[in-house]
């Protein structure tokens, strides 16, 4: 037993010792091929994941026996075309290099049909379409009449007027409609014979009513109102550099709640407000004058020169951005000043750590967690990843499938980019009415807009169906409303 | 050799040399797993290459051990039907059994067929050594059952079970060592076991050891050695040479079959050294396997396992848990060390060290059953498991010692001292940091990959390999499976099929298990060491029902 116990430990030993420098060569890429001259190469990885799954891979036209999700191995350093194939979906293709040791990655690809599926919400015709952000409610105007307008629930798929039919303000002329992002609340500007009225609407509620919120703007017509949550108690509505605090309950306004300020926004029930060159602060609850200063000094004077007013949006818990009115993007991340004007709008991914931004002819994404990176001379922050360049009149964008892929509108037609590639063929989705809004709800995978010739509210399937990140989203959602809280 | 095997009376440069020793293991096993999560973190290129070498190693040191459990198993199947007391009545007229031996055996079993051939090699190994085998009448047995806080019930099984060795239970002397300090209950208990088998034996004696004797620590081997030393007295008052008796070391719980005895007596006579030897059945833990939850099965089941392997290594076997050895050996050496929670292991080096060298343990081909560690409820057994292996871990202690014996003795071969110290040594640490690098720090490459790392070609294979190292693992886990069904005594009840397939799906704790009932108390007890924190002795939880 002794002696076959030796034999075996050193016949285990020496598979190990020959075994063990093979796995790690091979680990590492390397292969014996008779195709190179030394016999060993060192090679490189392709790996593809897509949505949906199960198509088949050519690289350099040999088709593989793998379906996706897979990792194709044992490429020799080179230029390789890749194509990846399903039925019933365009063909996706990239020249991809690949290098030794090293592995492509392509997650979370997303295979577009060949004809996107289409389907008719509400068969009426409508002349504009406005999305409230992070709500499951698109409001649909059909006509000049207040009257005329419908919010639509794409969750539950049900439309209905904004107002009660038997409302006196039917027949008013729709002015203006004030929305915040995460509320189901608005307000409606009406124009009647008795002159302008603010009515305020629940759109939650299964019936419509509409309240009348018009003592409380006395003042004049507010150049924009904001607040915080589905059932505010407070609104604030800006009139020139004062801001004004309106109380819901109680029915009555506190003016010059703050002063001399170029823009505000509210975060956790405090007002953050850009007084001079200063930034303070204020509770909801607070009286006039009770203000606490946040940060001031030479810094915020150089970033926020001139006389221009600016929206400040907190996006996350630890990023806000100052969106001025002609378009300039600032946050409070490194480099702060990322674009000096003509932003024309922007959205945030889900977890408020990505944020697209659009200009006429260019959409881009700026990825504030973003690694750091290293050796560079000077600290930098994050930089805009510019991914299309030669658009027309690029109205709105959206990220899709996790912010894999960003969804953009030009002019009246829907394109899809894939994030971290330029100059790679567009896909064009479908068209849009021209000039009306169009919406993208991750939830359900589904693209929201007005069919180009009728005007009908129709959805178009981006994500197969069924493979939506409801669950996540969901989860996100409370933690935001638990971080609001 | 004359070394004190203890960690009592240094000098300077003994302590200093001793706490080097003491630190050593828990310090390589920390750094080990701490290196590699940061070796993860910093460098996890290197550390996926580490990951990979250390995994691979892994998986055939596996596929190594099972082939050696799978022999183990199969000799010890060859010889469960074996006749050990024909065999030493045969020994007794050895000249004329040897021929008898040589002839062509009849036997059409293959078992029987190889344990006959191998009875026939010992036979013809012990003739060419020139030994005088002595006589099986002449041979006494002193069994030493230490007691401490067990129950008489748990006691009086062990007793009776000795009893049922009828051939020999009129040369065998039983030793009760009962703490002092011993419940009245238990002592009381105690006496009336001996009253009621006294008649059954050559001698019965109940030892009682006080408690705080100088140089002594509240061990089981002070109270064993105060024991041993009284039975020395009777053997001395009747004439019995101490070279003709054979002492064993039974735990309280301790259930051994009715040839135990047999067995034993033959490996004496059949080993040519046999003053300069132990005997090591393999310990399993029968008694209550039926009645403690799965997770206890399976880590006791692992734990027999594991002896049954140490057995196909004679050259590198160490005395573990029950055992017995010639008494002179054990006086002649000093008894157990008094001062030691692992006196088991430590009588091995105590004696290898005092011998130069020259003292092996002779595996036996044959079992005795314990109790599984049982607190009566599911989070209470575990509390016990616990601390049952950190005591178990504490047997680190001897490392220490022993290599401090190696730098000073000079007769003992360089190559053994490296063998023995590296086994001793590898051991603890593969014990302590091998189940966590397997569960967790071998994914933390993948896992903390930054996109440096996560571009290449080596963050997806390695996961390729873990993949394919965990299937190859999961396929001797499932000959583990197989070999314990067989080993596992019949149960007193029917179980369904459900829960027989139950029954063998518990091995999947394994994971769990060796991390928390096995890598966790080791690290500990090597901690403490490490930190010069000894451990108080502790007595498992084992009840009788």
């Amino acid at each position: 037993m002794i002696i076959f116990r030796k034999i075996l430990f050193y016949l285990f030993l020496a598979l190990y010792l020959a075994l063990c420098p093979i796995i790690i060569l091979y680990a590492f890429g390397y292969i014996f091929t008779p195709k190179v001259e030394e016999g060993f190469a060192k090679t490189g990885l392709i790996h593809i994941e897509t949505l949906p799954v199960n198509a088949s891979i050519l690289i350099a036209k040999r088709r593989y026996a793998e379906r996706t999700p897979a990792t194709i191995r044992n490429l020799l350093p080179g230029q390789y075309d890749v194509k990846i194939l399903l039925r019933d979906h365009r063909a996706w293709e990239r020249k991809v290099k690949v290098e030794s040791g090293k592995a492509v990655n392509f997650e979370k690809v997303l295979l577009v049909p060949q004809s996107v599926k289409i389907r008719t919400l509400v068969a009426a015709p409508f002349e504009d379409l406005w999305t409230v952000s992070g709500t499951h409610f698109l409001l649909l105007k059909s006509g000049e009449r207040a009257g005329d307008l419908k919010v639509f629930d794409w969750k539950n798929e049900v439309s209905r007027s904004v107002l009660p039919e038997t409302s006196s303000f039917a027949e008013a002329k729709l002015v203006r409609v004030f929305k915040v992002k995460e509320s189901s609340f608005i307000i409606l500007q009406v124009k009647t014979s008795g002159g302008m009225k603010f009515l305020g609407c629940q759109l939650d509620k299964e019936k419509s009513e509409a309240k009348d919120l018009s003592i409380l703007f006395t003042g004049g017509e507010p150049d924009e109102i904001s607040w915080e949550g589905s059932h505010p108690d407070y609104l604030f509505a800006l009139l020139g550099q004062d801001l004004s605090r309106l109380d819901l309950e109680k029915m009555t306004v506190l003016s010059d709640f703050l002063s001399k300020i170029r823009g505000f926004g509210l975060f956790r029930s405090k007002v953050y407000a850009l007084c001079g060159s200063s930034i303070v602060r204020l509770g909801f609850n607070a009286k006039r004058g009770e203000e606490s200063l946040v940060e001031k000094g030479i810094f915020l004077e150089n970033l926020f020169r001139g006389e221009m007013k600016y929206k400040i949006d907190f996006i996350s818990n630890h990023t806000i951005c100052f969106y001025g009115d002609r378009g300039e993007l600032f946050s409070n991340a490194l480099p702060y000043r990322f674009v000096d004007g003509g932003v024309r709008g922007y959205q945030t991914d889900a977890g408020g750590r990505k944020v697209v931004l659009w200009q006429g002819e260019r959409v881009g994404v700026l990825d504030f967690e973003k690694p750091e990176r290293k050796k560079e001379f000077f600290e930098r922050g994050p930089e805009i990843e510019w991914l299309f360049e030669k658009g027309k009149n690029i109205r709105q964008a959206y990220f899709v499938y996790d912010a894999a892929y960003v969804l953009f509108c030009d002019d009246d037609k829907i394109f899809l980019a894939r994030m971290g590639e330029r100059d790679i063929p567009l896909e064009k989705l479908v068209s849009v009415r021209a000039r009306s809004e169009v919406f993208y709800a991750e939830k359900t995978g589904r693209l929201y807009y007005l069919e180009p010739s009728r005007g009908e509210l129709v959805a178009a399937d981006i994500l197969p169906e069924g493979i939506t990140f409801s669950g996540v989203i969901n989860e996100l959602e409370k933690e935001t409303q638990g971080a609001i809280k | 050799m004359k070394f004190r095997y203890s960690r009592q009376g240094l000098s300077k440069k003994e302590i200093i040399l001793q706490r080097f020793f003491e630190t050593l293991p828990g310090l390589t096993s920390w750094t080990l797993i701490l290196g590699l999560v940061a070796l993860s973190i910093w460098a996890p290129l290197v550390a996926a290459i580490a990951v990979i070498a250390f995994m691979l190693a892994w998986v055939l040191r596996l596929f190594y051990l099972t082939i050696f459990l799978l022999l183990s198993y199969v000799r010890l199947s060859i010889e469960k039907d074996t006749d050990w007391l024909a065999r030493i009545r045969g020994m007794d007229r050895f000249d004329a059994y040897l021929g008898e031996t040589r002839k062509a055996c009849r036997e059409k079993d293959w078992y029987k067929r190889i344990s006959h051939w191998t009875h026939q090699k010992d036979l013809e190994r012990l003739e060419k050594s020139g030994d005088i085998v002595p006589q099986s009448s002449e041979i006494f047995h002193l069994v030493v059952i230490p007691v401490v806080k067990e129950s008489p019930s748990v006691v009086a099984a062990n007793v009776l079970s000795v009893a049922q060795n009828k051939a020999f239970a009129r040369q065998t002397i039983i030793t009760l060592a009962v703490e002092a300090r011993a419940e009245q209950s238990v002592r009381e208990g105690m006496t009336r076991i001996a009253g009621e088998y006294r008649d059954r034996f050559m001698g019965f004696l109940v030892v009682e050891h006080p408690d705080g004797l100088p140089g002594e620590a509240r061990v089981k081997g002070a109270n064993a050695s105060y024991a041993a030393r009284a039975a020395a007295k009777y053997f001395e008052e009747n004439k019995i040479p101490f070279e003709n008796v054979i002492v064993s070391c039974f735990d309280a719980d301790t259930v051994v079959g009715p040839d135990y005895f047999a067995c034993l007596t033959y490996c004496f006579m059949n080993c040519p050294d046999r003053h300069r030897a132990s005997f090591q059945p393999i310990p399993v833990f029968h008694n209550n396997i039926w009645e403690v939850p799965g997770f206890a099965r399976v880590i006791e089941t692992g734990s027999s396992f594991f002896q049954l392997i140490e057995t196909t290594d004679p050259e590198r076997l160490v005395t573990f848990s029950s055992h017995s050895m010639s008494f002179k050996a054990l006086v002649d050496v000093g008894y157990w060390s008094t001062d030691m929670i692992s006196e088991d292991s430590g009588i091995f080096w105590k004696s290898y060290l005092y011998f130069d060298g020259h003292y092996q343990v002779v595996p036996m081909p044959t079992t005795l059953s314990m109790d599984i560690v049982d607190a009566g409820s599911w989070w209470g057994t575990v509390g016990s498991l616990y601390k049952q292996k950190r005591r178990w871990a504490w047997g680190v202690e001897n490392f220490p010692l022993v290599m401090r014996g190696f730098l000073v003795n000079k007769k003992i071969s360089f190559s053994d001292k490296l063998q023995h110290g590296f086994k001793l040594f590898e051991g603890q640490v593969t014990w302590a940091a091998l189940p966590f690098l397997l569960t967790f720090v071998g994914w933390l490459p993948a896992i903390s990959a930054g996109n440096e790392f996560s571009n290449t070609v080596l963050y997806y294979n390695a996961g390729r390999f873990t993949q394919a190292i965990f299937g190859l693992s999961t396929i001797a886990l499932l000959g583990t499976i197989i070999m314990s069904l067989w080993l596992l005594p019949k149960k007193k009840k029917r179980f369904s099929f459900f829960w027989t397939l139950i029954h063998g799906l518990e091995w999947f704790l394994v994971p769990f298990i060796l991390v928390f009932l096995s890598a966790m108390p080791a690290l500990d007890a090597q901690t403490r060491l490490m930190l010069n924190k000894r451990m108080e002795f502790w007595v498992s939880d084992k009840r009788k029902i």
